[in-house]
């Protein structure tokens, strides 16, 4: 008779031997009562784990109920969030590469053009808006929105122009 | 790793695409074909009831909520979803031993934490007594155990749930089944007849 196989019937219940060996302790069960009696006790352990563990616990149906509606609470996204989730990264690259363009932007704008933005004031706005109305019109002084319409359609002066020098206003009689 | 599509596999994958695109009824769908075994997996595994409906539910709201990151072409399914509910079952065992146990209580535990052998003498089912040897195994090797036998599972599933090579789940499966054994044939005269008795 063959040595004894004990130390390898788990294994070979487990069906983890390779075939020679698996082979071989089936050639000596045969042969052996004792290891066939502990074989058979390996097999019966390994049942009886798969009648218990494959079989219990089980959820009641209103616990697998109430998991659900735990677990749905926070679980389910809409699809368009999903989407948007999706498309963040490349909205994100997308402003990374258009930041040094607009920061770039900023100081070509001339300046004239500028001032002329900044000397809008909300009279002004309101006197385009609504030419009839005298307040409107009290508001905005008609000779700084001529000055403006001036500017604006003046092409801003170049840095290699010299400005003119500025005549000397007469002072004017107190009183003639 | 894909296999031979069934029936079954094809329904999931439908249902599966469904879901992923937010579709509650799909979703519902998927949760309850899973969840009797991601719970007999978690009690297995951390042989706590509440502790293992937590895991079922931070199982699921995790998993619908993260379908995007599901691969096929990785694993199944059900392997994908085992493998977050076995992580849960960790953090949970960890989180849970981890700030409770003080040198006050390591003192006064008893040289082994096994229950009476009165109360497995009362236990006339052969149930008890496996749940009862399983309670004594290494959290290592109970989750070897579990997941070989609660759902059938091969080395090679076993071993991605696991997260550790191939051999180290069936060397954990040999030692678990060999540890078992001997725990159940020490007992072999209080135990009940159908398990490990004679002949």
């Amino acid at each position: 008779m063959s040595r004894h196989v004990d130390h390898l019937l788990a294994a070979y219940v487990e069906q983890q031997l390779r075939p020679k060996q698996a082979a071989y302790v089936y050639r000596h069960v045969i042969e052996c009562p004792a290891c066939r009696a502990k074989l058979a006790q390996h097999e019966r352990l390994a049942g009886e784990l798969r009648m218990s563990l494959g079989q219990w616990p089980m959820l009641r149906p209103g616990q697998v109920q109430q998991l659900w509606l735990a677990a749905s609470t926070v679980t389910i996204p809409p699809a368009n969030r999903q989407s948007m989730a999706a498309l963040l990264p490349l909205l994100l690259s997308l402003l990374l590469l258009l930041m040094p363009f607009t920061t770039g932007f900023s100081g070509m704008i001339p300046n004239t053009a500028l001032a002329v933005t900044a000397s809008h004031s909300p009279g002004e706005i309101a006197a385009q808006a609504l030419p009839d109305m005298p307040s409107a019109r009290n508001i905005s002084p008609p000779e700084s929105r001529q000055a403006k319409l001036t500017l604006e359609a003046t092409p801003p002066p170049s840095e290699t122009e010299t400005p003119l020098p500025a005549k000397p206003v007469p002072l004017a009689p107190a009183n003639p | 790793m894909k296999n031979s599509a069934t029936p079954n596999d094809n329904q999931l994958t439908e249902l599966l695409s469904q879901a992923k695109s937010g579709d509650q009824p799909s979703c519902e769908a998927i949760y309850h074909r899973f969840v009797q075994p991601i719970y007999r997996l978690a009690y297995g595994v951390l042989l706590d009831i509440q502790d293992a409906e937590e895991v079922v539910q931070d199982t699921f709201a995790y998993a619908l909520r993260n379908l995007n990151r599901f691969d096929p072409e990785k694993s199944a399914f059900r392997t994908w979803l085992y493998t977050i509910a076995m992580c849960r079952c960790r953090n949970k065992r960890r989180r849970k031993w981890l700030p409770t146990i003080t040198l006050a209580d390591i003192a006064e535990l008893p040289a082994s934490p096994e229950p009476l052998p009165e109360a497995i003498v009362e236990a006339h089912n052969t149930r008890e007594v496996i749940w009862t040897a399983l309670r004594k195994l290494s959290p290592k090797l109970r989750e070897a155990i579990v997941l070989r036998y609660f759902d059938g599972l091969s080395y090679r599933e076993m071993a991605e749930v696991l997260n550790c090579p191939h051999k180290t789940a069936e060397s954990r499966v040999r030692l678990a089944h060999e540890a078992l054994y001997s725990i159940l044939a020490s007992q072999h005269d209080i135990l009940p007849e159908g398990v490990l008795g004679h002949e």
